[in-house]
């Protein structure tokens, strides 16, 4: 393993978490213009972590409470591990040689599921709520996620993140355009993992009061926002790698992930919120619907 | 003597000594079943890697009792599990009514379970099939009469499979004149298609019940939920894997990998092979779905038990290598699992005395060491990475989409993700929220107890780093037996045509993350104040601590919602109303025999007349 690919071990989170919240930072903005307001400035998030991080105490309601978040960063950071970065000049592929993409979709829920375990344990009836619901919605949007990982994996012969990438070698064969109804159905699945409305069932701050981190706070909260921010910008690497054929330096990167970005956040500003069980059975209707279409054709 | 024999002797011996010599005090009968087992899971061990035969002949029919690596890889789960499970009853069956009874039918079980694997023929494996029924019906009938219909249940649907079963050994023996497997295996091929396919759906049945298939799940739920949960454990773990060795004999040793050649393929996949797939993808994915609703502790592991069962059925019916040998894995991990999750929710029941979501919660702190068990045990069955359960789920995805077996691919992921709901709801319902004041001082249970459970989590966790030595002994039972060439995997690293993983990185880069953001969070910051579990945001209005906030009744009301066309059909209810149709009809019977002994004497004389007045004829 060379010292540069360690070194990209150590600083891939941070920036990565930077970026996210970068990214969250300037949603906010984006947000406050339609609502003709001006909003915070960008870096707000990074701030209030960092304020986060230096509060004097913070209160812990057991062990599980407190391994919560550290899991669900762990669960975050093991995924970044396996998602190949940049693939140009400079790669960045940290350890995504020895995992393939089924790997990804499940080392993916370990930090929603210790998060769920940490709320679980604060003994507030919102954070359970908060995370029935979540459950509830990624029932929903993993079978259309799933779907179009399928089809990438069936029409390139590989399940490799890599390969997938390798396949894409010109604009013109980015999944995006090769196989637009796994793109389709993948994006839609993006739209409840990133949680914006219609999909915010889950921290829904006017009905469970923000769910499962409302008895969190302090380091614990600094914790999962930089978590929230980090896992938002692995998300985004990820889709890049599958459907926009990777990004060779890290300006392609910015530029393609935050395209990624915007797209759950513009349909989110003009939307109110689903109900839990509409949440989950949207999912299964159009999205699915063209996910199998995608199926069929890919079988052909 | 032979050491086949010897095993089921002392099996068998040690079962009936528990029941009489058991009379006399508790520690003799438990001391003298577990005596048994050990000393028989002794030999047990020293049959590994050898094949041994053992012919006799009964009533003229010659029975061959075997040892090869498939009856041994089976052999392990049943000692393993049995030996576990007959610890932990030392403690939890203590202080309980007609213990010698239950050593007795323990040691029964795990002797029949022993004897179906050596079987070399027919004839035995119906016989000791039989046993294992009639020894496990008398664990689930333990608790007399609240466990009546769950008993009746579980014994007519095992005397269907039984039923079909025997038909179909018949068959075999009209047509072949012989029982062993061996006979069999050769004279596969001469059986017309009608027989090859009558015989498969005769045998999926027999096997399908004790697998508990769907649609021939029925008795499992009420089963597990109402036998002792020492036995429960074994129940869904070892016991259900008889139905799985089933279908391996039939479909790898029987049919010996010629069903290809009788029946059209489909993705590489024989046809019978690829609709038994199906059951096993449907069964877990509706199972799981049932499993998310329920609010009895044992009755989420039973269909989460009928779910994860499916995917081992579904490997099997896939056919490639990959595929065994995940559902060969996946069995394993199911056997460890099980045992954890049963155990575990025993030794909440043991405590508290109750298994509903809705009465329990909040136990993490009275009970840390159970908690811990269940966590490793959820995130097993889940499939979640670095755990041993991720490894047999990828192999068989990975064996699913190589057959580009897309929409087949596609229920089992949904299946999985919902599993995770089950598992939230599972450590959730028991272990966090809110705890009732009566759960105060509850204590964590004995050693006896905690031992074979953590054990377990051990196992869990170690195949998690090494798959390898499972592997190593699957790819044997491959090579041997089934005559499968056995996929390629490296030491820590599990291989396809598609992808690999590598476990070792996987369970490394978890740890080492871990323990950084660990130590860096916890110790740099020593500033966290614990409070109770009372203590918390409620918008300004304060509860008082009576109050209890635990969210459990109706957990996932929002999915029971979405999902409620699903869950509002029932295979049990459609059988009922099959049964009580039934009942309808034969009812019209007593129409012809009312009981009154004139209406028979009117029989006689109608009789006699039609006779006299047709005699001429008849003559």
């Amino acid at each position: 393993m060379s010292p540069m690919n360690i070194i990209w071990m150590i600083a891939m989170p941070f920036i990565g978490a930077a970026i996210g919240l970068l990214y969250i930072g300037i949603s906010r903005n984006i947000t406050a213009r339609v609502q003709n307001r001006f909003g915070p400035p960008p870096y707000q998030n990074i701030i209030d972590i960092i304020k986060l991080y230096s509060k004097k105490t913070a209160i812990t309601h057991g062990v599980m409470f407190h391994l919560g978040p550290v899991l669900a960063i762990t669960g975050t950071i093991s995924t970044l591990m396996f998602v190949p970065i940049l693939t140009g000049n400079y790669p960045i592929y940290l350890f995504s040689f020895q995992g393939d993409l089924i790997l990804l979709m499940y080392i993916m829920v370990f930090g929603c599921l210790a998060m769920a375990l940490g709320a679980g344990q604060s003994g507030n009836p919102n954070s359970a709520i908060g995370v029935s619901r979540g459950l509830t919605q990624m029932f929903g949007y993993e079978v259309p996620f799933v779907i179009a990982l399928i089809i990438l994996m069936v029409r390139f012969d590989t399940s490799s993140v890599l390969d997938i990438i390798k396949a894409q070698d010109t604009v013109a064969h980015w999944n995006i355009f090769r196989s637009p109804f796994s793109f389709i159905a993948a994006i839609a699945a993006f739209l409840g993992m990133m949680g914006n409305k219609p999909f915010d069932i889950v921290f829904a701050p006017a009905e469970i009061s923000s769910g499962p981190p409302s008895e969190y706070g302090g380091k614990y909260l600094a914790l999962m926002q930089t978590n929230r921010g980090l896992f938002a910008f692995v998300k985004l690497v990820l889709y890049t790698d599958l459907f926009l054929g990777g990004a060779g330096d890290f300006i392609t990167l910015i530029l393609k992930t935050f395209a990624l970005f915007l797209i759950p956040l513009f349909i989110g500003i003009v939307n109110p919120r689903f109900r839990t069980e509409q949440a989950m059975t949207f999912f299964w209707k159009w999205p699915t619907a063209i996910g199998v279409v995608g199926l069929v054709l890919v079988l052909l | 003597m032979n050491t086949i024999p010897l095993i089921l002797l002392l099996l068998f011996g040690s079962a009936l000594l528990a029941y009489f010599v058991g009379k006399i005090n508790f520690v003799l009968k438990v001391g003298i079943a577990l005596a048994g087992l050990l000393v028989s899971s002794y030999f047990f061990l020293t049959l590994y890697g050898l094949s041994e035969k053992f012919i006799f002949h009964l009533a003229g029919f010659e029975l061959t009792w075997q040892i090869n690596s498939l009856s041994w890889f089976f052999g392990m789960l049943i000692f393993g599990l049995g030996i576990l499970v007959a610890i932990y009853s030392t403690v939890y069956m203590r202080g309980k009514e007609r213990v010698d009874f239950y050593c007795f039918a323990l040691c029964t079980t795990i002797a029949s379970m022993f004897g179906i694997v050596v079987s070399g023929d027919l004839l035995s494996f119906f016989f000791f099939w039989e046993i294992m029924t009639w020894s496990s019906f008398l664990l689930v009938i333990y608790y007399r009469y609240e466990a009546q219909t769950a008993g009746i249940k579980y014994f007519v649907m095992s005397a269907i499979g039984a039923y079909s079963m025997l038909i179909a050994i018949l068959m075999i023996y009209a047509r072949l004149g012989s029982f062993s497997f061996q006979a069999l295996s050769a004279g596969w091929q001469g059986f017309s298609l009608g027989t090859q396919i009558a015989i498969i759906i005769l045998f999926v049945m027999a096997f399908g019940v004790k697998a508990a298939m769907m649609p021939l799940h029925t008795w499992a739920p009420e089963a597990y939920a109402i036998s002792p949960s020492s036995f429960t454990s074994l129940f869904s773990g070892v016991l259900s894997k008889m139905g799985i060795y089933g279908f391996v004999l039939l479909f790898y040793v029987f049919s010996a990998g010629k069903l290809s050649a009788s029946f059209v393929d489909i993705h590489g996949t024989s046809l019978p092979g690829y609709i038994l797939a199906w059951f096993g993808a449907l069964s877990a994915l509706i199972a799981t779905l049932i499993a998310i609703v329920q609010d009895d502790a044992k009755k989420l592991l039973a269909y989460s038990s009928v779910g994860q069962l499916g995917y081992i059925i579904l490997g099997l019916g896939l056919g490639s290598s990959i595929g065994v040998s995940g559902a060969l894995f996946h069995a394993v991990n199911h056997t460890i699992f099980k045992g954890m999750l049963f155990l575990a929710v025993g030794a909440v029941f043991y405590r508290t005395g109750t298994r509903k979501f809705s009465e329990l919660g909040g136990l993490i702190s009275r009970m840390p060491y159970t908690f811990f068990v269940v966590l490793l045990g959820i995130i097993t069955i889940a499939g979640i990475p670095p755990l041993s359960g991720f490894g047999s789920k990828w192999l068989i995805y990975e064996a699913i989409i190589q057959k580009k077996m897309v929409f087949l691919a596609v229920v089992t992921f949904a299946a999985s993700t919902a599993s995770f709901m089950y598992c939230y709801r599972l450590i959730f319902g028991i272990f966090l929220g809110q705890r009732d004041e009566k759960y105060d001082d509850v204590k964590e249970v004995p050693w006896a107890m905690r031992g074979p459970m953590l054990l377990l989590s051990l196992f869990t966790i170690y195949l998690g780093f090494y798959p390898y030595h499972l592997l190593n002994l699957i790819a044997e039972v491959e090579k041997t037996v089934l005559g499968i060439h056995p996929f390629a995997y490296g030491q820590s690293v599990l291989f396809s045509r598609f992808g690999s993983v590598d476990t070792m990185t996987v369970m490394n880069v978890v740890a080492v993350v871990f323990v950084i953001v660990f130590v860096l969070f916890s110790l740099l910051y020593k500033r966290s104040r614990k409070v109770g579990l009372k203590d918390i945001h409620t918008s300004g209005e304060i509860p008082g601590e009576e109050i209890n906030l635990h969210y459990a009744i109706d957990f996932y009301q929002p999915f029971s919602r979405g999902v409620g066309a699903v869950l509002k059909r029932s295979a049990d209810r459609l059988y009922m109303n099959f049964a009580s149709n039934m009942e309808g009809l034969f009812d019209m019977m007593r129409y012809i025999y009312t009981g009154n002994g004139q209406t028979y004497v009117m029989y006689v004389i109608v009789f006699l007349a039609f006779v006299l007045a047709f005699s001429s004829w008849l003559i």
